[in-house]
């Protein structure tokens, strides 16, 4: 391997947390990296791995969190006792189960299902004052900038602002002020940070976590809705990924879904494992 | 060469294709095939079956005049695009959102489109129509040019979550505007060498009250986003400004109708150098 890569890394929801085993896997192969694009959770989890954070430990953290906030994270575990169906459709899609929060809590008035009062702890935690400087591989976030309507990278400043903006989903928690943006995750335009790449990125790597295509036969308006918005961001990203020099999809993520936050260790590993066979059958520069 | 035109979606705004088609005619430009979207659909299929403005027009009056056209009035409490289905399904109560496939029937726009285009077929177009729309079970765009003309057209004009989808076949179709509210490349693959696309721009605003209208705003920088990649493949692109039409009132078909008139006047000399270059 002589030449180093750019990574770009990206998932809807917790999936993103699988970027775990995905750097795990490259490192153990020995493939350099030159710099990470991330969006989403997974531009913490590259920003801890820049800092030199120990991949089993920090899915060892993510894990414990989502068990010990699982409840006021998500709310999921109320669904258990509804129709299974339902709860798949909020658990299968990261759309519906934003707008059925929205719509049908009596959440019209909100910015958004959650306050940043329980995960802003964790991001302290993680990050304190360090800045992008502190990082022993560069990290461009990509985040979408409200008041200008455009995907906007961030790679200097607090880690604790960006990493915040990377995370918040529109809906889900509320935009970050930084500066004179008020960012929001851009994972729910695109999954993946393509607009990051320049040319003197090459060659860059792309890592997609697919999940299954949500349509079919939908049985409500809300569901439409949601089949609609997933359409736009499948064909988005497929038209963005010819940016890309080589592209691994780990087909076998297809069976987590955005929300799946207790088998996050199960995640990793089968990123892992997904990853070290593509980096065998592939020659990366 | 096929001069291709091609219609885009936009509400009642898209009345102004009517004034952008007669500016067109009298400049002598003669379009051979037609394509749109939504309201670009109506308007582009009313155009194929006519070929005349005047008649267009005086269809249009005649759909004001004889159906409830506040039915249509999904803006009416909206200025802006983004935000208009947020309203309404703001006021929709819990459990009509989450246990109905839609707010209205499709009752209304049965009527308006049975005056606009009777029972004629696409066969019967005078030149080659097609509608765009969505298909639901593919998540993939479909071009229809089969069939009668009002059953096409309103399965490219019926918005997702407003109107129920439509059936064909195996497909669940909704509005075109899901992936193609520009339809230029399905123009491309009609035959057309030299594309006309038309735009209707609004001006959304950034402003949200709450989370839903961030989804909503989200969702407008994706359509836009593959709007862009669409026009790109034009070869001539106009837009026409209606930030400042009321789109609240399907009844101000006569100013939309004027302000894309006077638009595309406006472009026209640009336009046949264009075409003259592109050896039309």
């Amino acid at each position: 391997m002589s030449k180093a890569i750019t990574l770009i890394l990206g998932g809807t929801g917790i999936k993103g947390i699988a970027s775990i085993g995905i750097l795990q896997s490259l490192q153990n192969h020995g493939v350099g990296i030159k710099k990470i694009i991330a969006a989403g959770i997974s531009a913490p989890i590259s920003a801890q791995f820049a800092l030199g954070k120990d991949p089993d430990l920090l899915t060892e953290e993510f894990a414990l969190f989502f068990k010990d906030n699982n409840h006021s994270l998500w709310g999921l575990e109320q669904f258990t006792g509804l129709l299974m169906s339902r709860r798949r459709r909020i658990v299968g899609s990261f759309s519906y189960f934003l707008r059925e929060r929205l719509f049908c809590h009596a959440n019209f008035l909100n910015d958004s299902v959650l306050s940043w009062e329980t995960v802003e702890p964790q991001i302290t935690r993680f990050f304190g004052d360090k800045t992008f400087s502190d990082l022993k591989i560069p990290l461009v976030v990509s985040a979408i900038d409200l008041k200008r309507g455009k995907v906007v990278l961030l790679d200097e400043g607090k880690l604790s602002d960006s990493m915040k903006a990377s995370i918040a989903f529109p809906g889900l928690l509320p935009p970050v002020s930084v500066g004179n943006m008020e960012l929001v995750s851009s994972t729910i335009y695109c999954e993946l940070p393509m607009d990051g790449i320049t040319k003197k990125d090459t060659p860059v790597l792309t890592i997609d976590l697919p999940s299954p295509f949500s349509g079919g036969n939908p049985q409500s308006l809300l569901e439409i809705v949601s089949i609609v918005d997933d359409i736009r961001s499948r064909t988005i990203k497929e038209k963005l990924l010819i940016k890309t020099d080589y592209l691994f999809r780990l087909e076998g993520m297809k069976k987590f879904r955005w929300g799946d936050y207790h088998q996050i260790p199960e995640m990793v590993t089968l990123a892992r494992n997904e990853t070290d066979k593509l980096l065998k059958t592939t020659t990366l520069p | 060469m096929k001069v291709g035109l091609c219609l885009g979606g936009g509400g009642s705004r898209g009345y102004a294709h009517i004034g952008a088609i007669r500016a067109l005619t009298e400049a002598g430009i003669k379009i051979d095939i037609v394509n749109g979207t939504s309201i670009g659909a109506i308007v582009g299929g009313m155009y194929a079956l006519y070929q005349d403005v005047d008649e267009m027009t005086a269809l249009v009056k005649d759909v004001i005049d004889s159906v409830n056209v506040n039915h249509f009035n999904l803006f009416r409490h909206s200025s802006d695009g983004p935000s208009f289905l947020q309203n309404w399904l703001t006021e929709a109560v819990c459990d009509v959102a989450s246990l109905r496939k839609s707010l209205q029937s499709h009752k209304n726009n049965l009527k308006a489109l049975a005056i606009l285009f009777r029972e004629y077929r696409f066969k019967d177009t005078k030149i080659p129509f097609s509608a765009v729309s969505t298909d639901l079970v593919a998540g993939k765009t479909v071009i229809i040019k089969r069939g009668k003309l009002s059953d096409g057209i309103l399965a490219s004009a019926c918005l997702p979550g407003i109107f129920p989808p439509m059936k064909r076949g195996r497909k669940l179709l909704v509005d075109g505007f899901v992936l193609a509210n520009i339809p230029v490349p399905e123009l491309r693959r009609q035959g057309a060498d030299f594309i006309i696309s038309v735009e209707l721009v609004e001006s959304p605003s950034a402003d949200y009250k709450n989370g839903i209208d961030l989804l909503y705003y989200v969702e407008f920088l994706k359509q836009k986003q593959l709007e862009r990649w669409a026009i790109a493949e034009s070869d001539f692109h106009f837009k026409i400004n209606m930030s400042e039409y009321d789109s609240s009132h399907f009844e101000n078909y006569l100013v939309a109708i004027e302000q894309g008139y006077k638009t595309t006047q406006k472009i026209i000399p640009r336009l046949l150098r264009k075409l003259e270059a592109a050896d039309v």
